[in-house]
Parts: structure tokens; C-alpha cells; sequence
């Protein structure tokens, strides 16, 4: 593609009718047409609906009605986000055949601000993964160079956005989900504060851990999005009571005299390329009026532990509900139990029945305080970790992800190794902070660097100020 | 392996096999906190902590009934259906 519309700039010129919903939607489907085959971003393309709303939305604007804040922007879902109407799959057989009876909370802001809903993308099954292999439906290829994984888990989503299937997307993120495939495929992709964003209608993975937001080109999308899926819902008891965050007005505020954390002893392993874009990082925020502060995180590389014990714990437990008897799959077989073993087996992946074994194991008695148990120290010393370093910073820089878009296969053989790709996104899940990934330049094989800029529970604003300032530096 | 049973996952041996290796490993990898003293730290369960709110008792509409079970494996009679859980005969 040419040209790439901005979601701010969709919504101004539909609503003021220099553009239709209905011609940016044609764009999008003219991409998918022609390279979707490639790339497989989407379970499902739902071109007959998103005509029918793209038409709609255009009526209103001509009637002169009230079109909402994202009117004619062009939206793919993780399909993990419950669509009425819609299969959701998770990527998994199990649910197969399962169409919600709602709408989630996010889907539901979405619609009712004017949003068009392209299609369902294609994740790592129930968002565990890191390069989007472990899909039920086969992987998902990154649009800059085919031959590599768009990062995971909901790299369906941003191969979407970067091929220009969508204007934006959005997927979950538990451990990096969001952060690392955005950096990958060079787009934005924010975490948003532990509560920030309802849940409800998010098929579940890590309770305490989930949370959903968006892929985006640049910045000031990242922000108006956030605007409009963040604030209260009573629909998800741990919604945070706090409104919507007025994120795009700090956008053109500066980094002056801000203060930004280096981590002195962050974890290794991470290629010479990434890092040599995190120092211009640091410099870029420095020559706008920014300090650069050293701050330690001795416990952020003991995160990787934590996470890998707590995420597949809450995992075994919310993966008890796909039991062959409400939704989806059932191996039908002559008393319940069988049926239960037999379904799980049929329907879930490798990854997913690693996952649960191991959570299973980790909670099972005798075990607990050993696994789980310690587990939960380690996140109290990473949450304690943080509070001391943002005593004297606003915000700390790591890199994304470790690399650049790996290849395909070069790292399924070993599941520890997929697992050390998220060692800098991990620990923001692990004490409910806000994060999010700046495309920073490129570097090795001319693929995107994505600068990580981490902030404490609900530090949204200066988050976004630093990642404005970095996008503008790029 | 009584995991898998807890787990309800019918495993081959194979599999079996290979997750037991794979997850020894992984054991293996997560002793790096060991070196870690937690004797004094308290767990963390929840990153936010939120204390239990109560509503107002007012009646929202329901899912509806027939949408739901039109996408469950089996239903009858307005009821999921499963297979005999009490006293059935081999």
C-alpha cells in the first residue's frame, strides 16, 4: 500500500463527509484481497457486515446524525473478543462452532463510536505464544518479510494493521501479547494499566494479568482509542472506577523536564541492534529536555519464573470452562468424564495442554507453596522493585522484544526459548502497570525496533507524552 | 500421570512422555528463584487491589435462552445435554 490512513484522520473527514466510511472499507478489502493469502491475519473477514455498517455510518453523516468519535475507521479483533453474531475461536478447535449470544464491553465502545469491524484475527491458541505458530489454523505471517512471525501473542492483529487490512486493531496482552507482535511489525501497541479497559467479553486466560488494547500507526491513534475503550464498566468487577484518561491533549506537551529510568542491570540476551536503538532512544528524549536517571530492577529478570508459574496457574483454572458441555467442541463418549478428558484432548493444542499441565502441577497439593506460592513472592518483589525506581523517574525504556521478527520455526522446538522473548514485557503484567511499544527505527535485515516505554498503575499520561516525543524523534 | 487427570486431559503416552520432559526442563529453569530469599515477602496475588462492591438489585434482560444453546454441542428441552454422570451401566 501507498498511503496509510491515521484513525484521527478517518474520523475527522468521514464526519465531516470528505470521505466515506464505505471507500476507506473498499481500501481495506482491496489489501485483504490481494495479499491476505500471504499474510492469514484473519480467522474470519466480515466483509457483508462491515459493508452494511460502512453504508450506515454514511447515511448518518449524510442525515446529519451523530457519527461517533471513530466514525469509518476500519477495526480488526483479536479473535478472542466476544462478537455477537460472530465465531469466536480463540484459535482453537475446541471452540468450534461457537458463536457468542453478546458483544463484548470494548466491542460494544467500538461500535457505538462508528467503528467498522473488518474481521476476527488469528492469535496463538487462547494467546499463549509469542510468533502467533501455535494457531489451530496455521501461523500468521509478518507482512514486512513473510518469511518471519509477526510476534504473538496477537500477531493477527498486527499483521493486519501493517498490511493495511484495518486502520487499526486490537488484541490482549498478558504477558506482551500486544507490545512484542506491535514492535515486530513496526506499528504502536499499548498495555493499558491492570483495570483500565473492561475485560467482559474477553475469553480469559490470566485473570490477574489480561488486559486489552490497541495497534495502531501512530501515537495520537493509540491515544483516541484508549479514550474510548478505557474508563469504568460495572460488567467487570476489576474495572477500575476511574473514567477514560484525556490521553491526545498530553500528546504535544514535551518531555521537558522529565525524568526517564535506565535500567543498569536489565536482563540479557538482547541483540547488539535492539540496543543500539534503545541508547538513541535515550538521547533523542535527552535532547528534548528530558534527564536520564539509572535505575536498578534486580528482580525483572526472576519475572520470567513468575510469570511462567502464575499465567498457566489462572490458565488451568479458566481453561476448565471448555469442557464439551456449553460450547464448541464435544468428543462424545459414555460417561461425562470421558467426555471431558477426550473433548480437551481433541481440542486444544500442544501449547495450551503444556500450559494447563503445568498450572495443574503448580497448584496441585503439595506443590502449591513451592511453584504457585513462591511465584507470588517473586511478583511482590517485582511490584516493590518498581515502586522504588519510579521514585525517581516518571518513566523507564527497555527494548520490546530482545530481536528483530524472528523466522518461522526458530524457536517451537524449544519452548523456554519462545518464552525468553517476552522477559521485558512480563514484569508490567505481573504488577498491573501501563506500557507501551514505539517503533524506533529499524535494525538488522531493515526490520522495526520498538522502544518500550514503561510506566507505574494508571501513568497513562506521561507514558504517552515520552511516546509522542520518540515518535516525533524517529 | 495424575496431572493430566486433574487436568481431565486424556494424554497419549507419547505425549505423556514428551510433556514430561519438556515441563521437567522448564522445573528446572524456574529453581532460579532459589537463589532468591522470600522467607519475609508477601504474596501477590492481585496487582491492583480491589475491595468487593455491591449493586443496586435491578433486573437486566438475560441471555437469550435459545441464541445460547444454539451454539452448545447438545441441547434438549431448553438444557444443555450432557452424558449420564450418575449410574449408568457399562
Amino acid at each position: 500500500m501507498t498511503t496509510r490512513r491515521t484513525a484521527v484522520d478517518v474520523a475527522a473527514s468521514v464526519a465531516a463527509g470528505e470521505l466515506t466510511a464505505s471507500a476507506v472499507l473498499e481500501e481495506n478489502l482491496a489489501a485483504i484481497d490481494a495479499r491476505e493469502k500471504d499474510v492469514h491475519a484473519f480467522n474470519v473477514v466480515t466483509a457483508d457486515r462491515a459493508r452494511e455498517r460502512a453504508a450506515q455510518i454514511d447515511a448518518d453523516v449524510k442525515a446529519g446524525r451523530n457519527v461517533g468519535r471513530l466514525a469509518g475507521v476500519t477495526v480488526a479483533l483479536k479473535d478472542n473478543m466476544c462478537t455477537r453474531g460472530v465465531a469466536t475461536t480463540c484459535s482453537s478447535k475446541i471452540l468450534e462452532g461457537w458463536i457468542p449470544p453478546y458483544d463484548g464491553t470494548v466491542v460494544r465502545r467500538l461500535a457505538d463510536a462508528g467503528a467498522v469491524v473488518v474481521g476476527k484475527t488469528n492469535l496463538d491458541e487462547f494467546a499463549m505464544g509469542s510468533s502467533t505458530e501455535n494457531s489451530a489454523f496455521g501461523p500468521t505471517r509478518n507482512p514486512l518479510d513473510t518469511s518471519r512471525v509477526p510476534g504473538g501473542s496477537s500477531g493477527g492483529s498486527a499483521a493486519a494493521v501493517a498490511a493495511g487490512f484495518s486502520t487499526v486493531s486490537f488484541g490482549s496482552d498478558t504477558g506482551g501479547s500486544i507490545r512484542q507482535p506491535a514492535a515486530l511489525c513496526g506499528l504502536v501497541g499499548v498495555k493499558p494499566t491492570y483495570g483500565m479497559v473492561s475485560r467482559q467479553g474477553l475469553i480469559a486466560f490470566g485473570s490477574s494479568l489480561d488486559q486489552i488494547g490497541p495497534f495502531t500507526t501512530t501515537v495520537a491513534d493509540a491515544a483516541l482509542l484508549m479514550e474510548i475503550i478505557a474508563g469504568h464498566d460495572p460488567l467487570d468487577s476489576t474495572s477500575l472506577p476511574q473514567p477514560a484518561p484525556a490521553l491526545l491533549p498530553v500528546l504535544s506537551q514535551g518531555v521537558k523536564g522529565m525524568r526517564i529510568g535506565r535500567i543498569t542491570d536489565m536482563p540479557e540476551g538482547s541483540s547488539p541492534d535492539v540496543l543500539a536503538r534503545l541508547d538513541a532512544a535515550f538521547d533523542a528524549l535527552q535532547h528534548a529536555g528530558a534527564t536520564v536517571v539509572d535505575v536498578q530492577m534486580p528482580s525483572m529478570s526472576y519475572g520470567l519464573t513468575a510469570y511462567y508459574l502464575v499465567a498457566p496457574a489462572e490458565a488451568s483454572s479458566n481453561l476448565a470452562r471448555f469442557d464439551g458441555v456449553r460450547y464448541g467442541l464435544r468428543v462424545d463418549a459414555k460417561d461425562l468424564n470421558s467426555m471431558y478428558g477426550d473433548t480437551r484432548a481433541a481440542g486444544f493444542g500442544d501449547e495450551v495442554k503444556r500450559r494447563i499441565m503445568l498450572g495443574t502441577y503448580a497448584l496441585s497439593a503439595g506443590y502449591y507453596d513451592a511453584y504457585y506460592g513462591k511465584a507470588l513472592k517473586v511478583r511482590r518483589l517485582i511490584a516493590d522493585d518498581f515502586a522504588k525506581a519510579y521514585q525517581r523517574c516518571d518513566v523507564i525504556l527497555t527494548p520490546t522484544s530482545p530481536t528483530v521478527a524472528f523466522k518461522f520455526g526458530d524457536k517451537t522446538s524449544n519452548p523456554l526459548a519462545m518464552y525468553l522473548c517476552d522477559v521485558f514485557t512480563i514484569p508490567t503484567n505481573l504488577a498491573g502497570h501501563a506500557a507501551m511499544s514505539v517503533p524506533f527505527g529499524t535494525g538488522e535485515a531493515g526490520l522495526p525496533v520498538g522502544v518500550q516505554v514503561l510506566a507505574p498503575a494508571l501513568g497513562e499520561a506521561p507514558m504517552f507524552r515520552v511516546a509522542a516525543e520518540l515518535e516525533r524523534a524517529v | 500421570m495424575k496431572v493430566a487427570r486433574l487436568a481431565r486431559l486424556h494424554l497419549t503416552d507419547a505425549e505423556v512422555d514428551r510433556m514430561t520432559n519438556q515441563l521437567a526442563g522448564m522445573l528446572e529453569h524456574f529453581r532460579d528463584v532459589d537463589a532468591l530469599d522470600l522467607s519475609n515477602v508477601e504474596p501477590l496475588s492481585q496487582p491492583i487491589p480491589l475491595s468487593n462492591v455491591l449493586r443496586e438489585d435491578v433486573e437486566t434482560p438475560p441471555l437469550d435462552r435459545d441464541e445460547v444453546l444454539a451454539s452448545a454441542p447438545a441441547a434438549q428441552d431448553g438444557r444443555f445435554r450432557v452424558p449420564p454422570i450418575v449410574g449408568f451401566e457399562e
